[in-house]
């Protein structure tokens, strides 16, 4: 009997996976074709109207004329009546009809439907829309592998010839980095926000070096005895050994953050970023010449217990915490955070501290930082299936003015905003809008990262400190590095294993009482054998490649 | 008759005396997070900022919870979860009572076969796309109905109440039967005024996660209007601290409060209404699940 129920039961089980597997492998829609076909899309709506314009021409002039219906018909969707969805990374909901979108549409004159959704909520709704052929008409692509990935689905429009057209801002403030993608050779899939990025400054509080009649370190020497110094010479004067040098945190350290990129700067390495080796390799920053000196130096500051010693467990506002409360008086950050976006209200001691900002040179007087960038991978990109390709450019054309930024960032001017000084960057946020949490909700703030223009207004409202901070940093971005704007399929394979690895050698490098130099063998030959090999040698490929783009 | 006194001995009193301490612990660690989550965000965050235990708000300040309700957009969203929470609780618990009933008749033609059936969707589950797929097919994308229909089912509490229902004595329905009520009948007068400890545990089970149902507001729905609390929050909670604020001249207002402040508050304005659900329905809670799990 139990026999019986049990053959019943598999025979049940097997019909239903079987009944699952061929729902899968029925027939293509059109619209999966479509999708699949990818670039097809946009290209076969314009053939259309091309065929008919020629048909057109063909019936008034007796024979067809193709050149002229190309001339005449653009090769770009222009549907101004279809609703434009653009998916946004925020971390605030605004209200569904809010004043900056309105003046968005106004300025525009397009339909738009922005989603929002969460950062880490981001690729996971992206990635389930693509695949059931419900892309949105512009969304963000994070990196190399992801636009890889999206170009081969053939979900992507080639945006140039509308960009040419229609959006000239957008082609003068991109015109510098656009030729260093390589996937927008001869097209424009991938359309790069314009702004720099902020780099960290090595931040400093001043009002302890006054207090222990100490000069803003300038050297790796200097920087490890005005540590030392705010571990142990009191500096806040408050006769309790309470504060420490340094505060970072182990996910900022292990991978591409911020924390030690000056430190290991000083050594000539671009933490975080691809070097070429003399030789002519192509490699990972922690296979620099100079790494397992930068790794002494910090593991000597370690050592000598001048690093807040909760670096290992505490998360990032822990870290930032560390500095605030005055636990800690130096912190690899950009300037915007401890000068600007936390000044003074963030600061828990009265008075609040005065900061300034270290370069630090090593031994032979280098020093710098690698470029911070998004990653030549990054931007906006928009689907193939967009009825209304012409309403993106007047978007993105709109966004990557000066106006435009000010709007996505302050809001409507007079307002929301308006202009104390604006070669100074003052403004004055007016009625209600001074409350951040209904500026957000009327817009202000949450689609700033559409379409970013190389002045966005976040960068123009900056108090002067964070400013001169910025400023320097930049300045300092002179290291040489590998920057490769091509998917890697190592990576894409052994990624993950590769970086657990690394991740797990800096740490017990921090940690472990063994010799340094055979802890650093030892995983970078695991590191080389899991796939670091295989990506150095298909990365040495690409930059020869790439090399001249660069130049 | 006279009461008998019962003596405890020393060590009785003794061992007596250390399971309540360990009890008192136990209580503590269970309770203190809440209350941690809830003294932090009355508390004026720089205070807060110098870490260690919270028994009392330190600078008491409403400031957080001020920010969160002057937008519009908190109130939508509360809207729709409190209503997906009460319709979509209201319909799951009929339709699992309206599946588990005929389920818990031992003669009933197929019993076993549907019951596999569902039991089957306990083990495997379409995946995110395919449910996607399935549901964009069916035009509820962007609707209020993706919130109820999709989880109106949910097999393992329905199994619970199937073995609720099954330890309900044959012979009341029998009796039923006898005068003459239908099969509707004895589920509507007999077995569901019988049921109201389970009903309590099913409503609660369906209650707390309608509430903090998450995913589905993020993938399903494009709408802001159709937003759901546990996605607006989870927005605010989800901030860089280097980027979290504005600069310029409200600066000031804004970076007073400190991302750890407005998680906790985003977590205690989350977590109060489950605290306060629980606390009315908790005396069904364990009777529900234990007859419903074990049966006789």
């Amino acid at each position: 009997m139990m026999k019986r129920q049990r053959r019943i039961v598999s025979i049940l089980l097997i019909v239903v996976l079987l009944c699952s597997v061929s729902g899968c492998s029925g027939e293509q829609k059109p619209s999966e074709t479509t999708a699949a076909s990818g670039t097809q899309a946009p290209t076969s709506a314009a053939a259309k109207e091309t065929t008919q314009a020629e048909k057109s021409e063909t019936t008034q002039a007796g024979q067809p004329e193709t050149t002229v219906a190309e001339e005449t018909v653009p090769s770009w969707t222009a549907d101004d009546s279809a609703e434009i969805t653009i998916l946004v990374s925020s971390d605030t909901s605004p209200d569904a009809d809010n004043l900056v979108l309105q003046e968005l549409e106004k300025q525009t004159n397009t339909k738009i439907n922005i989603i929002t959704v969460s950062g880490s909520e981001y690729s996971t709704k992206l990635n389930t829309m693509i695949a059931a052929d419900d892309v949105p008409d512009v969304f963000w692509s994070s990196n190399i592998n992801s636009l890889d990935k999206y170009l081969k689905a053939g979900i992507l429009a080639d945006m140039k010839a509308v960009l040419e057209a229609k959006a000239p801002n957008v082609i003068e403030e991109t015109k510098d980095i656009i030729p260093r993608i390589k996937a927008n050779e001869n097209a424009i899939y991938l359309i790069p926000n314009a702004d720099r990025l902020y780099p960290a400054n090595v931040v400093i509080r001043t009002d302890w070096l006054e207090n222990l009649n100490l000069e803003m370190p300038t050297d790796l020497d200097s920087f490890a005895k005005v540590m030392h110094a705010f571990t142990y010479d009191d500096p806040d004067g408050n006769g309790i050994k309470d504060t420490y040098g340094y505060a970072f945190e182990m996910s900022g350290f292990t991978g591409s953050g911020k924390q030690f990129i000056n430190i290991f700067g000083a050594f000539g390495i671009p933490k975080g970023q691809k070097v070429e080796l003399e030789d002519g390799t192509v490699t990972a920053w922690f296979k620099h010449p100079n790494f397992m000196k930068a790794m002494t130096y910090i593991r000597g500051l370690i050592d000598d217990g001048v690093v807040e010693p909760d670096f290992v467990t505490i998360p990032r506002m822990e870290m930032f915490g560390k500095f605030w409360t005055g636990q800690a008086g130096c912190l690899e950050w950009d300037a915007t955070g401890p000068a600007n976006n936390w000044y003074p209200t963030r600061y828990t001691e009265d008075p609040p501290p005065t900061l300034g900002f270290a370069t630090i040179k090593g031994e032979d007087g280098t020093y710098g930082l690698p470029e911070a960038v998004d990653g030549l991978g990054s931007g906006w990109v928009v689907s193939a299936n967009c009825k209304n390709m012409e309403g993106v450019a007047r978007i993105a054309n709109f966004c990557m003015s000066e106006e435009g930024a000010d709007l996505l960032y302050l809001g409507v001017e007079n307002v929301m905003y308006r202009w104390i000084d604006k070669e100074k960057g003052e403004v004055e946020y007016l009625g209600d809008y001074v409350d951040t949490a209904v500026h957000r909700a009327a817009g202000g703030y949450v689609y700033s990262k559409l379409f970013k223009p190389s002045s966005p207004a976040d960068y123009r409202t900056l108090m002067p400190l964070a400013r001169e901070g910025v400023q320097l940093a930049w300045d300092n971005t002179v290291l040489e590095w590998v920057y490769i704007s091509q998917a890697s399929e190592v990576r894409n394979e052994y990624g993950s294993d590769m970086d657990g690895i690394i991740t797990e050698m800096i740490t017990e490098m921090l940690l472990t009482t063994e010799d340094l130099q055979t802890v650093y063998d030892r995983y970078i030959k695991e590191w080389e054998e899991t796939g670091g090999s295989a990506w150095e040698e298909e990365m040495t490929g690409f930059w020869e490649e790439e090399r001249d783009l660069w130049r | 008759m006279s009461k008998v006194k019962y003596k405890k001995s020393p060590g009785e009193r003794v061992s007596e005396l250390i399971i309540n301490i360990l009890l008192v612990i136990i209580v503590f660690v269970m309770i203190y997070p809440f209350w941690h989550v809830l003294m932090y965000s009355l508390s004026d965050s720089r205070a807060a900022m110098s870490g260690g235990l919270f028994f009392y708000p330190r600078k008491f300040t409403l400031i957080t919870y001020r920010m969160l309700i002057r937008t519009k957009q908190i109130f939508i969203a509360f809207k729709n979860s409190v209503l997906k929470t009460v319709l979509a609780t209201f319909f799951s618990l009929i339709i699992t009572a309206l599946t588990a009933y005929p389920l818990s008749i031992p003669g009933l033609k197929g019993r076993r076969l549907v019951q596999v059936y569902i039991f089957f969707t306990m083990l495997f589950s379409g995946g995110i796309i395919p449910t996607y797929l399935l549901i964009k097919d069916l035009h509820m994308l962007d609707t209020f109905w993706v919130y109820l229909i999709p989880g109106m089912l949910s097999a393992h509490h329905m199994f619970i109440l199937r073995n609720f229902f099954q330890a309900i004595p044959d012979s009341l329905e029998e009796s039923a039967m006898l005068d003459g009520a239908s099969h509707m009948d004895i589920l509507l007068w007999i077995v569901l005024p019988l049921s109201k400890a389970a009903f309590a545990t099913q409503t609660m089970f369906y209650g707390v996660s309608n509430w903090n149902e998450y995913m589905d507001g993020v993938l399903y729905v494009n709408d802001q209007r159709l937003q759901l609390l546990q996605v607006y929050l989870r927005q605010l909670i989800y901030t860089d601290g280097s980027k979290s604020v504005l600069s310029g001249a409200d600066l000031a207002a804004s970076a007073a409060v400190t991302e750890e402040s407005m998680k906790m508050t985003v977590v205690a304005i989350t977590v109060l209404p489950v605290i306060i659900v629980y606390s009315f329905l908790q005396k069904y809670y364990m009777k529900g699940i234990m007859i419903g799990s074990v049966k006789e």
